[in-house]
């Protein structure tokens, strides 16, 4: 049976079918939810790091140091840490909001410095408090970069969750895991084509999102 | 669990024979070094070229983002029912996931080499090839190291997942540890790796110092505080 | 700004839904959750006992993905994250006691019962058995090995691959029964392709399968008779967290297990491994035969 055939038969059952969109859906939770946590406590950090010099030397390391920790290391280190149950997908969505955080710090610090000291002066001018300021200012502005970051964090995770079906979670490398126990290439094809399109689905949304955020960068350019 | 740790590691046995931490980091560092220079000479000669001359940068840069999405552990399961052979399917896997940070820090680095700098050096009289070498590529190199390095600990990362598909290295602790639930072999592990990565991120620190031309150094430095 | 609430709003009502739940969390009390240990054939039971306890009219019942073995499993099911894992008699009893004696269908059986702790129980067992085989190449079966015993000899030269607790569990054993210290013991996997491409390509001249598993047969392996009978038995019996099963469940699963014989089993992992069928689709049509 040659190689398209047999796809065809393993897509024909609806079982099959049935499994392969739960799996796409528990990649798409476990991707996602973390990606938001993470850019939240990303925008926490970096507006500490940004306001305390002290705080964003610590941060840079820190977040350094923990972007370098090995996937699979970190994944099944952390029942042991949060002592979560050892099955849990909880291990998987803590690792990446980890790594999300770790990897958008910086983004978020080089956003905030690059606002231009005029335009935070005139704000404060115009009467705003530091925090609504922020919020209405300083992060606007830091969506670009924030968004190119976020792109970067999205890919990753997407790729990463797939590990997980080495520790029991679920999501779409339970496919690679069964194809390659039983020798069968349809559900390994089947799920790297998934993840690649969740990816350029994932990055056209971010890249609407960040259009949507920033209005003022599509205004009559020269 | 620190105290079985220590004594994990405390044991005599695991230090020694095939499945011994030397012969397992051994095994780790080779995977990780043998993909690293294949991937090095597919994708610096290439983003070389595309950033020197500036054609097909876009193209390049998309192509290299579309394979960063690729899983890992898809792709390594797929090369091995294709090859039936751990080795070799790992590591072509390991260098289809490290030539696009490779690719896309040469490329930036170039692209980010001042046009003026450039355009004196021309005007100085120096060929295509002085321009590359003497020029671009120097001032270039903070964004090429940082591509490599990225390109590194994901190698590292990665040659623990191949563990699955019979290969040796690092991996082996995490994932027969924990088939069995031995936590001090997967903490065991999980350290090593960790270690390991976090020694050639520091590598790739000092490198950064040796390599980098003190000006350029300083210039990045200026760039910075001036921002 | 409106936009920003808007997004996070979103946001927030898809992180409310968890598609998870009740697949590692433990869900919540009356599901039913069905694990499979890393050896392929679990999975395939695992959605036969799915597909029989839905059957008897339970509702909430979710197959989890393989995870990894005996240990993993037997945790989870402590912590009740699984309520059901079909396993087999004579490892089991080994885990639970590592000195037993016992080696037949019966005597295994008899002496899990007694030792299996608190918090957990077995059902009926299956007169199906999937027993761990060594095999050989074809090359090596032709030059005289054909027992275990034949194999003691010539352990010193020979590499075994198998899974990674292989050598904690049965490498005193092999040495005290037939004397047989491998050259080396290689981890490879659990009687899967790792294992069979390894044998195949001789870089391992030994490897642990599975009785049940098509792969032998398939690549012309020989299996050595276990003439000191080493290997115990290992009959297929659900091992159930106490508690999370019904009485009419309970049935419902013993019924099932008397219909499983060593053939249907074989036959069933022809499917599921050379046929490549679903394995839901495989216990379905299993079902529907009993």
């Amino acid at each position: 049976m040659s190689f398209f055939d047999e796809l065809g038969r393993y897509l024909s059952s609806a079982n099959n079918r049935v499994q392969i969109l739960g799996d796409l859906g528990d990649h798409v939770y476990l991707a996602l939810l973390p990606l938001v946590i993470g850019i939240v406590l990303a925008i926490a950090a970096g507006w500490l790091g940004h306001r305390w010099a002290p705080a964003r030397q610590v941060l840079t390391v820190v977040a350094n140091l923990l972007y370098t920790i090995p996937s699979l290391a970190l994944f099944v280190v952390i029942p042991g840490l949060i002592g979560s149950k050892i099955l849990d997908s909880v291990n998987v969505v803590v690792a990446l909001t980890i790594y999300t955080t770790a990897l958008l710090v910086r983004p978020v610090l080089d956003a905030l410095d690059a606002v231009p000291p005029p335009v935070v002066a005139a704000a404060t001018a115009v009467g705003y408090k530091p925090v609504r300021r922020f919020f209405a200012v300083e992060l606007p502005l830091s969506v670009p970069v924030l968004a190119a970051g976020v792109r970067v964090a999205s890919v990753s995770n997407i790729s990463l969750v797939s590990v997980g079906a080495l520790i029991g979670t679920g999501g779409l490398g339970v496919l690679f895991t069964d194809g390659f126990q039983r020798e069968y290439f349809s559900p390994i094809v089947v799920g790297i084509v998934l993840t690649l399109l969740l990816a350029l689905v994932v990055d056209l949304v971010l890249v609407g999102s960040r259009n949507l955020l920033t209005p003022w960068t599509r205004v009559g350019a020269p | 669990m620190i105290t079985d740790l220590v004594r994990w590691f405390g044991d005599p046995a695991h230090w020694s024979g095939p499945d011994g931490i030397p012969q397992r980091l051994l095994e780790h560092l080779g995977y990780t070094a043998l993909s690293l220079v294949i991937a090095l000479v597919i994708a610096v000669p290439l983003g070389l070229f595309v950033g020197h001359t500036g054609r097909g940068g876009v193209a390049l840069v998309s192509a290299g983002n579309a394979i960063r999405a690729l899983p890992t552990l898809g792709l390594v399961t797929f090369l091995f029912l294709l090859f039936t052979e751990s080795v070799t399917s790992t590591i072509i896997g390991l260098v289809v996931l490290a030539v696009p940070p490779i690719l896309a820090g040469t490329y930036a680095g170039l692209q980010a080499t001042d046009h003026g700098v450039v355009d004196a050096a021309e005007g100085v009289g120096m060929t295509g090839w002085q321009r590359l070498w003497q020029v671009e590529v120097p001032i270039s190199l903070p964004l090429v190291l940082g591509g490599i390095r990225n390109a590194v600990l994901q190698l590292v990362a990665t040659a623990a997942v191949a563990a699955y598909v019979g290969l040796g290295g690092l991996g082996r602790f995490l994932l027969d540890g924990l088939a069995i639930l031995d936590y001090p072999e997967v903490i065991a592990g999980a350290l090593l790796t960790t270690l390991l990565a976090v020694a050639l991120d520091l590598l790739f620190a000092l490198l950064n110092r040796a390599l980098v031309p003190r000006g350029v150094r300083l210039a990045a430095a200026v760039k910075k505080v001036a921002a | 700004m409106k936009r920003l609430v808007l997004l996070v709003v979103l946001v927030l009502a898809a992180g409310c839904g968890n598609p998870l739940a009740g697949g590692g969390e433990g869900g919540t009390s009356g599901d039913i959750i069905i694990g499979a240990s890393d050896v392929g054939e679990s999975l395939l039971l695992a959605q036969i006992y799915a597909g029989t306890l839905r059957q008897a009219g339970a509702t909430n019942v979710t197959v989890r993905p393989p995870v990894g073995s005996r240990e993993v499993v037997v945790k989870a099911l402590q912590d009740k994250s699984l309520s059901v894992v079909p396993d087999y008699s004579g490892n089991l009893l080994r885990y639970f006691d590592k000195d037993t004696t016992a080696t037949t269908s019966q005597d295994v059986y008899a002496q899990l019962r007694q030792k299996i702790p608190p918090g957990f129980e077995v059902l009926d067992q299956a007169p199906a058995e999937d027993k761990d085989l060594l095999v050989v190449g074809p090359q090596l079966a032709s030059s005289g090995v054909k027992t275990f015993s034949d194999l003691g000899k010539r352990c010193g030269e020979l590499v075994f691959g198998g899974p990674g607790q292989w050598s904690s569990r049965w490498k005193d054993k092999i040495k005290a029964l037939y004397g047989c210290e491998f050259k080396e013991i290689r981890t490879t996997d659990t009687g899967g392709p790792v294992t069979v491409a390894a044998l195949k390509s001789g870089d391992v001249q030994v490897a642990d399968l599975f009785s049940t598993s098509s792969t032998i047969a398939a690549n012309g392996f020989v299996p050595l008779v276990d003439d000191k009978n080493m290997f115990p038995a290992q009959n297929i019996v659900p091992v159930v967290a106490k508690g999370t099963l019904s009485p009419a469940e309970v049935a419902a699963l013993n019924r099932v297990s008397a219909a499983l014989t060593t053939s249907e089993l074989t036959r069933l992992n022809v499917e599921f491994t050379e046929e490549k069928r679903n394995p839901l689709d495989i216990a379905e049509d299993f079902l529907a035969r009993t």
